[in-house]
């Protein structure tokens, strides 16, 4: 039904109201700011607590000018070494059954003790620690740098993997020469160390790698491995470092658990390649041999942890030459003690970033010569005290300087080895615990500071989108209100925290809780001000924070993260259902007919949704990749490309159709949508079918020139989307309405004949329709959206770009349902609430996992060939986190959405703005609470198994997504208040 | 002067009440025979534990036996403890008999239908996330037996018009002990789905045993709650 006929004035709006409403929309802004600001403290304050991050020096370390001391005797060095890394070996695999206990895994891998017993010059078995987290990327970095690698290097590099600070491989690689290795098994290592792969000798490559991803296969790799060490065994010239990494024992212990037959064949097979390997270099006294354990395994055959079967994991070292003063069986060493003894052994310096002491028995020799141990004390000491001096978080830990003082000083004056060495031992003990205590132990005070900031900054969310209701009767007087008592309580927070931080030696972590809590108290100061609103709560806000309890439950187990993916569609479906039922409770038969429909769309648009995945190594084998052409390639397939082409004609096709249904596919849209869009999306499927041609191996396309037109036209797109849209938006103000003149003599003159003369009167001869009117706000704010969606949409690859436009279709969808059952009147929380919830659904949908090897990095390169500061880093962040930010751009159309302006009245369309930060603070509400339940998950489970493979990354995710969800709001916001200012200045 | 022309809805638009009719269901109810509702109310915890105990060996195998005697107990059910109009003071002892016989015309008709419905249950639960290419049998039994639990007694219970479904649809319609027992089955079976990601390796795990269990346990429950709220009208 059309609209009554309105007049509009000709005359133009007062000036003060201009100012006044564009005033108002500022003042608005500040309450997304704020609570953004709220959750930024609060994850500050968790992550500082749970994080443990360490800074990497890059210095590569020289030998000091106590290798050439007359009084540093050190021991002989071995030309080469061969290293068995036989992943998951525990020590007790290597180690003797104890009390008569038979396990399966007992007494089989028997010949490095029976070595060590019948030669013990040349053969010893250690207990060897691990630091947790026992994850076999974090030991091979430990076991190489020596150092206590956390859970996120601060130093570490654009993509994360390789090392690029100093290890024992990386000196052998500069002294003895580039290619100097051989390797074979886990490809771990090569991402580590990317020059490995250079070992060769002649025109033979002697580097094997092999995927260390499928634990469902115990064989692949090992027989792979030892087929290729014999050869280079043999060929001992070509190579200094023969490095072999075995991963059966690790995934039997996986798939299987250690105590079964499946782990008993897998450890006699080790055992044959240790007898043989032991035999292979019998008669060659230069070569030494280290049969190490990465981690150990927990009962089930897992790690990752820090339980006793995890850290305690075997090494046994072996050479023809005697080099080794006997020792006990259970000697017990740190992992990291590896790398000063390996340094020494292989006559390189020590690394300059290593925190391990040199292990007694290599260093004394068979001849106990203590001169040798004090000196390899003396230079790892002096080398941990020059890195010590670099870093500046061990400024102020005098006593353990002195230590080393006066180890140098007995060095200087005294010739008694035994105690030197025992000095020396000390400060490297007493550095590596001070280390530990900094890197390796969660700081709960400041991860309990920004739980308890995150839950008064969720209740405070609560309680104002409460009392903000619309009943205010002018919002934006209380927030002039508010304000600075939300400053002044900051402020005063900021200045007592810091105060008592001060005082408590923890200033960092007490001055970001005072000034968030302190903010807090001003606003509750502020409260009494607020009316009494006492509106009904209505059954849809139920649903949507019970939403939020739904989907914070899934923190609580590493199960429902893993497949958090398939609970959210579930979660959604269900909602769909609930809408479902609801529209059959519609009285009007045309409007339930709509709504019916529209709910059946959006829960078969939530089933499909959770169809394009890419597999975490937890989901294996449930589970089947099909983001890309085949699970082992990052490269889209053809079907995709095509589907991309039909989204990109199909999408503004269905944009139309929705603006149609009110009427506003007018004005700026056609050309907007229909054309704009169009064209963008098309060139996106462009640009990836290049990209598809040029990774194919086969094509005869030239590369080179497909490289310069790809780069042409993601930067073409890229400035239109991310620059010109936006500010052809903010410029030309592309309202979709269309003005229609009408002649009305008909009309007059059959109400004459009617003898109807009030409507003959009343009816001017001439009259303007507005087409399009009714949805004013919302076909405008909505060009907005499709601009950045087709940024958004030009960073992911094909399978993500059609997801995404998946989600534009789900969240319009959405809006009609909203508008149709009157959901954004009954409940303004739930749908910003089921879009939040729907972004972390296509967080999935676009390829990405909850973890961090999911980052698409090769989007880093879409606009440019190597890494450029902005464009990279908007490449990644619309890749990552595109499907957050578009959820807190919609935010507001669930405001805007067939809403028309109300002219002349400055109080409406200020309270349109009050609807939308209240909007907004819905979706806050839902994006905080549910990194409140993730943080508090998190630390309960802290101590959890797999902490570090699924609940640290889910609270990156988490982080991540609060984050992204509330600076979009802001941004939305702030359009929102353009859109309104702008409204306004036409219909005023 | 400028006439607007906008969109057919407006938010402000009241809503006319002109809600359908929520109940053109005048049956008078009476819920006779204690024993008889009992004893229903006993058998579905016993099936739920038989069926349990033997699903998670071949769910398929269990589930496809299972069928028929499901089935017979409730049409045995339907057939006692579904509300009969209430007797007319001048009834003859024939027209008694008709009734009794249309009885169990309804529930022949209810079950056949029930189960040409079945197809359609299985789309929910794929909806819902069910497999789409595996597992067809399990999913599809899994929806027989759904369609047993919730749709047959009601089918059997509410005149077949669109008025009537329309509510039952948007949950309002009046409250029964089967409508409530098919509303049990859907959050029972909504719930069964909670264990099934866990890591647990158990084998009640696989799909779809857990849902079966939930589907009888929720169907028991809303079961004895329709019949503590026993035939009083109350609309959810």
């Amino acid at each position: 039904m059309p609209r009554s006929p309105r007049t509009i004035p000709a005359s133009s709006v007062p000036r003060a109201h201009k100012s006044q409403l564009k005033h108002a929309t500022r003042i608005y802004l500040l309450v997304p700011v704020w609570f953004l600001a709220l959750h930024l403290l609060a994850l500050v304050l968790f992550a500082l607590g749970f994080l443990l991050s360490r800074p990497i020096l890059p210095d590569i370390a020289v030998k000091s000018a106590s290798y050439s001391n007359p009084d540093v005797v050190l021991p002989r060095a071995f030309k080469r070494t061969v290293v068995i890394l036989i992943d998951a070996l525990r020590h007790d695999f290597i180690g003797t059954s104890g009390d008569g206990n038979e396990a399966y895994y007992l007494n089989v891998l028997t010949t490095p003790l029976m070595l060590s017993v019948s030669q013990p010059e040349h053969a010893a078995v250690f207990k060897f620690i691990a630091d947790p987290p026992t994850t076999t990327l974090q030991r091979l970095k430990a076991l190489t740098t020596g150092s206590l690698p956390t859970f996120i290097d601060a130093g570490s590099n654009f993509n994360g993997a390789e090392v690029t600070e100093d290890s024992w491989i990386g000196q052998v690689l500069s002294s003895r020469g580039d290619g100097r290795t051989a390797f074979a098994g886990d490809d771990t290592w090569l991402s580590l160390f990317p020059s490995l792969s250079h070992g060769a000798y002649g025109d033979r490559n002697l580097t094997f790698p092999y995927e260390s991803f499928n634990v469902w296969d115990l064989h692949t790799v090992d027989s792979g491995v030892t087929s290729h060490i014999w050869p280079v065994l043999e060929r001992r010239d070509d190579w200094d470092v023969l490095i072999a990494h075995y991963l059966g024992v690790d995934h039997a212990g996986h798939r299987f658990g250690p105590d079964t037959p499946q782990m008993k064949e897998k450890l006699l097979e080790m055992d044959t390649v240790v007898k043989n390997v032991v035999n292979a270099i019998k008669d060659d006294d230069e070569t030494l041999l280290v049969v190490l354990g990465d981690h150990g395994m927990d009962e089930k055959g897992d790690h990752g942890g820090d339980s006793k079967g995890e850290v305690e994991a075997g090494l046994f070292l072996y050479s023809s030459r005697p080099f080794l003063s006997p020792v006990d069986q259970a000697e017990t060493i740190n992992q990291i003690d590896l790398v000063p003894t390996l340094s020494f052994l292989l006559d390189i310096p020590v690394p300059f970033n290593n925190l391990g002491s040199p292990i007694a028995a290599a260093m004394l020799g068979p001849d106990r010569n203590f001169q040798q141990f004090a000196s390899a004390c003396r230079i790892v000491a002096e080398q941990i005290h020059g890195y010590r001096s670099h870093h500046p978080s061990f400024e102020g830990t005098d006593e353990i300087t002195e230590i080393y003082s006066a180890a140098s000083e007995a060095w200087n004056t005294s010739k008694d080895y035994e105690r030197i060495s025992e000095l020396y031992l000390a400060y490297q003990k007493q550095n590596l615990k001070t280390c530990r205590e900094m890197w390796a132990r969660f700081d709960v005070p400041s991860m309990v500071a920004g739980i308890v900031v995150f839950l008064a900054s969720f209740g405070t969310l609560i309680v104002f989108y409460a009392t903000f209701d619309g009943s205010l009767e002018c919002p934006s007087d209380y927030l002039n209100f508010l304000a600075p008592k939300i400053g002044l309580g900051g402020l005063t927070g900021l200045a007592v925290g810091a105060g008592l931080g001060y005082l408590q030696s923890r200033l960092a972590i007490a001055t970001v809780f005072g000034l968030a809590m302190g903010s807090i108290l001003g606003f509750i100061k502020g409260m009494p001000r607020f009316p009494n609103v006492k509106s009904p709560v209505s059954k849809w806000t139920v649903l949507a924070l019970s939403s939020i309890i739904l989907h914070g439950i899934l923190f609580a187990s590493n199960s429902y993260i893993v497949w958090e993916a398939r609970s959210l569609s579930f979660l959604l479906v269900s909602f769909g259902f609930t809408l479902l039922a609801a529209s059959f409770r519609l009285p009007d038969t045309k409007l339930r007919a709509t709504a019916v429909f529209h709910s059946l769309v959006f829960i078969i648009q939530s089933r499909i949704a959770e169809y394009p995945r890419v597999c975490r190594e937890e989901q294996l084998p449930f589970c089947t990749s099909n983001f890309y052409a085949s699970t082992a390639s990052s490269v889209s397939s053809l079907t995709a490309l095509i589907i991309l082409f039909v989204t990109a004609v199909t999408l503004p096709a269905i944009i139309r159709s929705f603006l149609r249904m009110s009427a506003s596919y007018e004005g700026s849209a056609p050309l907007w949508v229909g054309a704009g869009l169009r064209v963008v999306l098309l060139l996106v499927g462009l640009y990836w079918t290049l990209d598809y041609v040029e990774a194919d191996p086969n094509s005869q396309a030239h590369v080179e020139q497909f490289k310069m037109y790809k780069y042409v036209i993601s930067r073409i797109l890229f400035g239109v989307t991310v620059v010109g849209a936006p500010l052809a938006w903010f410029r030309g103000f592309p309202l979709c309405l269309r003005v229609e003149m009408a002649n009305n003599q008909q009309k007059i003159k059959q109400a004459v004949q009617n003898g109807d003369m009030d409507t003959a009167s009343k009816t001017s001869p001439v009259s303007v329709e507005i087409i399009g009117f009714g949805n004013t706000y919302g076909s405008l704010y909505l060009l907005l959206f499709v601009s950045i969606f087709a940024a958004v949409s030009l960073c992911m690859k094909p399978v993500g770009g059609i997801a995404m436009a998946g989600m534009v279709y789900q969240i319009l969808t959405l809006l009609e349902l909203g508008d149709v059952l009157e959901l954004f009147t009954i409940s303004p929380i739930v749908t910003p609430t089921v879009i939040a919830l729907m972004s972390t659904q296509y967080y999935f949908a676009t390829g990405h996992q909850a973890t961090l090897a999911s980052i698409q990095w090769d989007v880093a390169f879409l606009f440019t060939e190597s890494i450029r500061p902005p464009l990279t880093h908007i490449a990644l962040i619309f890749n990552t986190l595109g499907p957050f930010i578009l959820a807190g751009l919609a935010v507001p159309l669930t405001v805007f959405y067939k809403l028309s302006p109300s002219p002349r009245d400055f109080r409406a369309s200020e309270a349109i703005m009050g609807r939308v930060v209240r909007a907004g603070t819905g979706a806050m509400i839902y994006a905080g609470g549910l990194t409140l339940t993730n943080c508090v998950m998190t630390v309960i489970l802290r101590r959890h198994l797999m902490v570090w493979k699924i609940f640290a990354p889910r609270f990156m995710l988490a982080g991540a997504t609060v984050i992204a969800i509330d600076l979009a709001i802001v941004a939305s916001t702030f359009f929102a208040g353009k859109a309104i200012a702008g409204v306004y200045d036409v219909f005023g | 002067m400028a006439r607007i022309k906008s969109t057919p809805r407006q938010i402000a638009t009241p809503s006319t009440p002109t809600s359908p009719t929520p109940v053109p269901y005048k049956q008078k109810t009476h819920y006779p025979e204690n024993v008889i509702t009992s004893s229903a109310l006993l058998a579905f915890p016993i099936v739920t534990v038989v069926l349990s105990s033997l699903l998670p060996s071949d769910p398929v195998k269990i589930l496809g036996y299972s069928l028929p005697p499901v089935a017979l107990i409730q049409a045995v059910n339907i057939l006692f403890t579904n509300p009969v109009p209430e007797p007319v003071a001048k009834s003859s002892g024939n027209k008694k008999k008709k009734k009794a016989k249309s009885t169990v015309s309804t529930t022949i008709l209810g079950l056949v239908l029930s189960m040409l419905l079945t197809p359609f249950i299985h789309l929910i639960y794929v909806l819902f996330g069910a497999p789409v290419t595996v597992s067809l049998a399990a999913t599809f039994l899994l929806s027989a037996h759904t369609a047993l639990l919730a749709l047959f007694p009601i089918l059997c219970t509410y005149p077949l018009d669109g008025v009537t479904w329309t509510n039952i649809v948007a949950l309002k319609a009046p409250v029964t002990p089967a409508y409530t027992a098919a509303l049990g089955t859907i959050a029972g079976a909504w719930l069964g789905a909670v264990p099934i990601p866990l890591d647990w390796d158990r084998e009640w795990q696989t799909w779809p045993v857990t849902v079966v269990f939930g589907a009888y346990v929720g169907n028991a429950l809303g079961r004895l709650f329709g019949a503590v709220l026993g035939g009083k009208e109350k609309k959810l």
